[in-house]
């Protein structure tokens, strides 16, 4: 296995370009690493990009936050931009593994890994994400909820690495939260449930809904009937029980160490309960 | 409190600084020139006969230096307490995990792949998963050979029948008439499942064998003395012709005991002429180690309206899975240790240990007691909620006290039960009002013994006037820091001038292995003793240079000088050259002593946990240990040892199940099968009680197992007291916990 370590986003492109489906990106290395080792990935060339310090950044730009793909999780979670203005998601990346994990993962990579129990997809989708893709010939944007194709599989060509997460600035009386059910702290989200809700002036009625779950699919699942539960209408017990049930609806959770897949699915309303009535705390 | 001034002082480990650098060589570290790595191919079967096994395509495969089966190893079985498991099957496999083939290569890459070009022809046979099943007479036999079998080194009182490896019966008093007297009579049934030690270094083994047929051995073994007596015997070889090296070990809390790699390391460097190295893969450590024994206990109890205890009968059953092992002594303990640290006079109490077609279990910390303890502890609330009297209360009122005797006969001085009672009670808030909704605390209490054994080591003075010591123990548990204290303290010299090596089968003495919770208390022993002999050879010879009595000396330091006359002063470094140069006198104390009794342990634990009611988690918001250890010979390592084993005590309690479906293990990863890390739990608080050992040194007593008997059933007790349900099947997953609020709502 050959090893490649571009220090342009140009130069990673034409290495891509050049060995095709035979290569393979390496940020932090924190899933592609296991995967190599139990040989379920066998690259002919690793192409590390980690030395890219050009996509290294969180910054708040035109009312958007952009975040870079090699921005480590530890960096996103402790930047005050980002507790300031988007507190949800620095609280969505602590959850993610551990402090070691934290430090040596980057966003870009945890989301091309694609492991649908991803913790930063479901409130990234949420809070409409968009994706920027590039190759030798130019960019592309893609928003976050098409980026995920299947398990461990993206919309990105061989010759494509995501080099942006371009966050919209949300609306007034916006909220957003993501919660994670795992048996051990530290766990990959056994169930992952983020929720946007905006209010309208009053505060009364839901005007704007987003509910993605995490860990029960192939990829996050953007429940569009449990946003529509919610939308126009307001956020009480009635409302909450359409929007739970229409999640649990949409999941599709397999039985196995951490429980069965009637627990799971049971667990997915909890959890999608509890986001949307944290987002509407936060909206309020 | 003592007038000791190393021993009973919290000193750093002696091996903490290496470890922390990454200098300690471990199992998988040992290289060696030519050396050839080897990999075990595992029966995928529960239970089959063998009817062909095809190794042309591996043997052909470029860099295969042998491959064997079980035509090619002793016909010998080995155990530890019954002699019942091959080194290889011989024409049948027994559990899937069993050892079917071994390769030997030049890469690990090569061994692998020969592994995969192995082909097996199986032949089913019925298999038995229940050891309630398996322990019917009319059961089919696993061990078809059983009555054939010879007795391992290790004797319990049990006896054998079929598929019952291990049956030991109890009795005391006259429980017929306990039950008579009973106001009410109690009756429950828990269980547990397969636990994993969880050792973060898997099994490592590397065997040399010398055109000589000299046998060297390196291995992450808890004892190399017992493993030289295994191979030696499955070799039908004299001891003196293996040398069993134990390496640094990374964890092993009695899973690395019996062999498992060795035997077949052995055979393979003997066909090839070069030393052979396993290491165990993760996958291979969950399905073919020596885990806890799955349990089945039912607990019958008497008791009088106010809570006194009038008889007790206890029936444990441990899933045995395809080999004894330890399962007959777990099978035992859990029995003989069944009343728990209550003074209950008439009681019956029976153990058996079944074979089954599934992992073979072996020894875990407290082999037998974390699932009595489970079944006698959550049983003991359950009693004292029907009554309407206090947990707290109903253990102060039926626990050993004063003037009672304890399971293995000791008389107790001193309620030291109580003292762990009231300290865990307080630790945790007992009494006072809770926090918020859906909190509850639990109790529970247990006991344990170690092991005696005769133990045996030797301090020499160097040149520079330090001491080195070498000890045939391993250390696992921080005990060289405590053969390093009591030599110490004994000679008046600094931590920093004393060296504790570990030696091997042949430059050590014999020690017994590091389970029990034996080696501080039998070890540090032989290391106080052992330094009272140098420091008697060094007095002798200070005297006769300085020309005064013995009495008139003073040691300290490394400076031996006569009292009231500071200049007349000898260093021992001093002292030990003149001894050889012109006296023909070594300085090298021997420590020794036959098995001394054990020494008996109580403790309590408690735990406040909060139950998220709609997920059924469990949330610990407070954790705290008390625990009777004797003395403590170095608090900081007593308390790490209280803690590291109230922790695995939690993981069993709340999450860890080695799940299997027909014989083969769901979660052989670290992913799957959960153990607790350390952002799980809040810190452990821990309070030690001293009530003195005969025995032992200074008074300690073992410390190392009894942690990790009650952590189970303060969860479940706790559990309880948050949320009215109480989980007999460990682990008290989210899901049984949910489910237990719906079936209690419905009713």
């Amino acid at each position: 296995m050959e090893y490649a370590r571009p220090a342009t986003v140009e130069e990673a492109c034409s290495l891509l370009a050049l060995h095709g489906e035979g290569a393979r990106v390496i940020a932090g290395g924190v899933a592609l690493s296991i995967l190599l080792k139990q040989r379920l990935v066998e690259p002919d060339i690793l192409v590390d990009i980690e030395g890219i310090h050009s996509l290294r950044y969180i910054s708040d730009d035109a009312n958007e936050l952009r975040i870079g793909a090699l921005c480590k999780h530890r960096e996103f979670e402790k930047n005050p931009l980002v507790r300031d203005k988007f507190p949800w998601l620095s609280r969505a990346a602590e959850r993610i593994g551990c402090v070691q994990v934290r430090n040596a993962g980057t966003v870009g990579g945890s989301l091309c890994h694609a492991d649908p129990a991803s913790d930063l997809a479901p409130p990234l989708i949420a809070a409409g994400a968009e994706a920027t893709l590039r190759n030798s010939q130019g960019e592309r944007k893609v928003l976050l909820e098409n980026f995920f194709i299947d398990y461990y599989q993206t919309s990105l060509s061989e010759d494509e690495i995501l080099t942006e997460i371009r966050l919209p600035r949300l609306s007034a009386r916006t909220g957003v939260s993501y919660e994670k059910y795992a048996m051990r702290e530290g766990d990959m989200a056994t169930i992952g449930a983020a929720a946007l809700v905006t209010l309208d002036d009053d505060k009364q009625r839901c005007i704007e809904a987003g509910i993605v779950l995490g860990a029960v699919g192939p990829t996050p699942i953007r429940v569009k009937e449990a946003e529509e539960a919610l939308r126009g209408r307001a956020v009480n017990e009635s409302s909450l029980r359409k929007a739970a049930a229409a999640a649990m609806e949409a999941s599709s959770p397999l039985s196995d160490s951490s429980g069965s897949e009637q627990y799971k699915r049971e667990m997915v309303g909890v959890m999608t309960r509890r986001a949307v009535s944290r987002a509407l705390q936060a909206a309020s | 409190m003592s007038e000791y001034r190393v021993v009973g002082k919290s000193v750093p480990r002696v091996d903490a600084r290496d470890k922390v650098a990454g200098k300690c060589l471990f199992g998988a570290d040992i290289k060696l020139p030519g050396m050839l790595q080897g990999r075990m191919l595992y029966s995928t079967r529960p239970h089959a006969r063998i009817l062909n096994i095809d190794t042309a395509r591996a043997e052909r495969l470029p860099g295969v230096r042998a491959v064997i089966t079980g035509k090619d190893v002793p016909r010998r079985r080995f155990g530890t307490i019954v002699q019942d498991e091959p080194v290889m099957a011989l024409d049948k496999v027994l559990f899937v995990g069993d050892r079917v083939a071994a390769v030997a290569a030049d890469s690990l890459d090569t061994a692998e792949e020969a592994v995969s070009l192995i082909k097996v022809e199986y032949k089913d046979l019925p298999s038995l998963f229940d050891p309630r099943e398996a322990m019917k007479p009319n059961a089919k036999v696993i061990h078809k050979d059983w009555e054939s079998y010879g007795k391992g080194r290790f004797r319990t009182i049990s006896d054998r029948a079929g598929n019952i490896c291990g049956h030991s019966e109890f009795s005391m008093g006259d429980p017929e008439k306990g039950f008579s007297e009973a106001d009410m009579i109690f009756e429950d049934e828990y269980t547990t499942p397969m636990v994993h030690q969880g050792y973060i270094e898997p099994h490592a083994a590397t065997a040399m064998v010398e055109p000589s047929g000299q046998i060297t051995v390196w291995s992450t073994t808890q004892g190399q003395f017992e493993l030289r007596a295994d191979l030696a015997g499955l070799f039908e070889l004299p001891m003196s012709r293996i040398k069993v090296i134990p390496t640094e070990i990374g964890g092993a809390f009695g899973g690395k005991i019996a062999p498992l790699l060795e035997p077949a390391c052995v055979v393979l460097s003997r066909m090839t002429g070069r030393p052979v190295q396993m290491v165990m893969s993760r996958r291979d450590e969950q399905i073919a180690a020596r885990p806890r024994h799955p349990g089945l206990m039912r607990i019958k109890t008497g008791v009088k309206k106010d809570g006194t205890i009038t008889a007790r009968e206890v029936v444990i059953i441990l899933d045995s899975g395809a080999y004894a092992d330890f399962g007959p002594g777990a099978a035992y303990a859990a029995a003989v240790g069944g009343r728990g640290p209550y003074a209950i006079a008439n009681a019956r109490m029976e153990g058996f240990c079944v074979y089954t077609n599934k992992p073979s279990g072996g020894s875990y910390r407290a082999p037998g007691g974390p699932q009595v303890t489970f079944a006698i502890e959550s049983h003991m609330d359950a009693i004292a909620e029907a009554l309407g009297i206090d947990p707290l209360e109903i253990r102060l009122k039926n626990g050993l006290k004063e003037g009672d005797i304890s399971y293995i006969g000791k008389r107790i001085e001193r309620g030291a039960l109580r003292d762990t009672l009231h300290r865990a009670a307080e630790g945790i808030g007992w009494g006072e009002p809770k926090e918020g909704p859906n909190r509850g605390r639990g109790l529970a209490s247990a006991q344990w013994s170690n092991g005696g054994a005769a133990a045996g080591l030797t301090v020499k003075i160097n040149d520079d006037g330090t001491a080195s010591v070498v000890t045939g123990s391993v250390d696992a548990t921080g005990s060289n820091t405590v053969i390093a204290q009591a030599v110490a303290e004994e000679l008046n010299l600094p931590m920093s001038s004393i060296q504790v090596v570990t030696g091997d089968t042949d430059t050590a003495l014999n020690a017994p292995l590091t389970g029990g919770s034996m080696i501080a208390y039998n070890m540090g022993k032989a290391a106080m003793l052992a330094a009272q002999d140098t420091r008697r050879q060094i007095m002798e010879v200070a005297a006769e240079r300085l020309g005064v009595e013995q009495e008139k000396l003073r040691m300290e330091n490394g400076q031996v000088w006569v009292k009231g006359e500071e200049d007349k002063r000898l260093s021992l470094g001093s002292i030990t050259r003149t001894a050889q140069r012109f006296r023909g006198t070594l300085i090298v104390g021997k420590g020794s002593l036959p098995a001394p009794a054990p020494a008996f342990m109580m403790c309590s634990q408690g735990a406040e946990v909060e139950v998220d009611t709609q997920t059924g988690q469990v949330v610990i918001h407070k954790l705290v240990a008390s625990h009777d250890v004797g003395f403590a010979l170095n608090p900081d390592s007593v308390e790490g040892q209280l803690q590291g084993g109230m922790v695995q005590g939690l993981g069993a309690a709340l999450m860890e199940d080695v799940r299997l479906n027909n014989g083969n293990v769901e979660n052989p990863s670290f992913k799957d099968y959960k153990i607790p890390t350390a952002v799980d739990f809040p810190s452990i608080e821990t309070s030690i009680v001293e009530q003195n050992s005969e025995e032992g040194p200074y008074g300690a007593k073992g410390v190392g197992e009894t942690p990790i008997n009650p952590p189970a059933a303060a969860i479940a007790n706790a559990v309880y007291d948050a949320v009215g349900v109480r989980i007999t099947d460990l682990p008290i997953t989210p899901e049984k916990i949910l489910e237990a609020l719906r079936e209690k709502a419905d009713t």
